[in-house]
């Protein structure tokens, strides 16, 4: 069996980030750079340019992490009051993506600890906002009935890991980030997240075998 | 046959993450394995579900709730930043960030040592060493160390931690300092204290800064007597 391809090059692959539009993809570092300069200066237009450019991939990465959207959102604004608190310890020579995600793990971590619940499925939250996440038109009723499933039974998989596999195993394999990346942004070595990622990755198959098994 | 230990192997070999030398092994072991190659063939299908959650989009109207909270808060904060963070940016702006956390933590050494030096501090007994400092022998540099020429990674989300403890009683309990390997020396020390320079008799302070960098943990020694700093 011949292992897949993940993805990339390392720099672009820091910016393939789920949840986004191509269009949003990869964006233009230069510019953030001189975003981030002149938000650090006071700039509130720059600032807001800034939380528009990143609050997908920051809701999306907390979602993911916290498996509520509730939670998520209030995890996001904390990730953005963080970001304008200390925006002038940033250096602007560096990357703003992987600084703002080891800002959005943290403070997940501290939201999870906080406020233990049951996830909301993708279901619940369009249902709540009256906000319909796009599909493909082509896809039939069954189809998008097998859809729904299959995604809470990932979701229920997810929410069942410890919380550093999940958190390693969302960055690698969700935000396609590479293990020396995801080491870097949780703080630990790449050792560690191959076998947090390993870990992770067995259980969910398991888990969804489980999950496919018919009930006695 | 007990394949335990191929599974793990077979997670990371799904995605690529297997380094080289054990990926042979492992293909071979699934060319013999159907157990292997079943779960290998499991594994596969499973990331691939996976990874159709990124399909998933976060409803706009959470983004425009994130958005509506956050702007105004900042234009708050803008409007009145409390007194460190103001210090910390006028810091920050003046110097390059990399040297600022130092900076910043020897203007809260000094003034903390200042402040000790006026308020008698809580009676130390004798048997304990003033400060802590046996478990990482420490790394002394003054103020006016040069600058590093590797910067550290930047961390944003921790303040910097400043812990300070003092003694007026109790002598100093500084161990001897070896210098750091040619190699991790990216800081040229400066005005390393070493044990002949503490006079145990004499009532000394000891201030431990200890930064969001843990290769930077700057010791304050400060004799009483004369109120300057080593």
């Amino acid at each position: 069996m011949e292992p897949r391809a993940h993805g990339s090059s390392l720099d672009s692959r820091i910016y393939w980030m789920s949840g986004t539009r191509p269009e949003d993809r990869a964006p233009d570092e230069a510019a953030m750079a001189a975003l981030v300069v002149r938000a650090a200066q006071g700039e509130p237009a720059a600032f807001e340019q800034l939380v528009a450019r990143n609050e997908r991939r920051v809701l999306t990465l907390a979602w993911r992490l916290v498996g509520r959207m509730d939670a998520a959102e209030d995890a996001a604004q904390e990730v953005f009051l963080r970001v304008f608190r200390y925006l002038h310890r940033f250096d602007a020579r560096k990357p703003f993506v992987p600084w703002i995600m080891r800002i959005t793990v943290n403070v997940c971590r501290d939201v999870a600890r906080e406020r233990r619940g049951y996830p909301d499925s993708l279901e619940a939250v369009e249902a709540r906002n009256g906000d319909v996440a796009p599909s493909d038109p082509r896809e039939s009723p069954h189809d998008l009935l097998a859809r729904g499933e299959r995604r809470a039974m990932l979701r229920s998989a997810l929410d069942g890991l410890p919380r550093k596999e999940r958190a390693a195993i969302v960055l690698r394999d969700l935000e396609g980030l590479s293990t020396r990346e995801v080491a870097a942004i949780l703080g630990s070595s790449p050792a560690t997240v191959r076998s947090q990622v390993s870990s992770a990755r067995l259980k969910i198959a398991k888990a969804i075998r489980r999950m496919k098994e018919p009930k006695s | 046959m007990n394949c335990h230990r191929w599974e793990r192997r077979l997670a990371l070999h799904v995605e690529g993450d297997l380094p080289p030398p054990r990926r042979g092994a492992l293909e071979r072991h699934l060319r013999e394995c159907e157990a292997c190659a079943a779960l290998a063939e499991e594994l596969g299908e499973s990331q691939d579900l996976l990874k159709s959650l990124n399909a998933d989009r976060v409803p706009d109207a959470s983004l425009a709730r994130v958005r509506r909270e956050v702007l105004p808060r900042a234009a708050a904060l803008q409007a009145s930043p409390d007194w460190r963070l103001r210090l910390e940016r006028a810091v920050m702006t003046a110097l390059r960030p990399r040297y600022a956390f130092s900076a910043l933590a020897v203007v809260l050494a000094v003034a903390a040592a200042l402040v000790s030096g006026r308020v008698p501090g809580p009676a130390i007994e004798p048997d304990r060493p003033a400060v802590a400092v046996d478990a990482v022998p420490p790394r002394v540099e003054s103020a006016n160390a040069s600058p590093r020429t590797e910067a550290p990674e930047t961390t944003a989300e921790a303040p910097v931690a400043v812990t300070v403890a003092h003694s007026e009683a109790a002598p100093v309990t500084v161990p001897a300092i070896a210098p750091p390997p040619a190699e991790a020396r990216t800081t040229p020390v400066a005005d390393a204290v070493t044990p002949a320079a503490v006079d145990p008799n004499r009532p000394s302070t000891v201030v431990k800064l200890v930064t969001d960098d843990p290769n930077v943990i700057i010791y304050w020694l400060i004799d009483s007597d004369e109120g300057g700093g080593a």
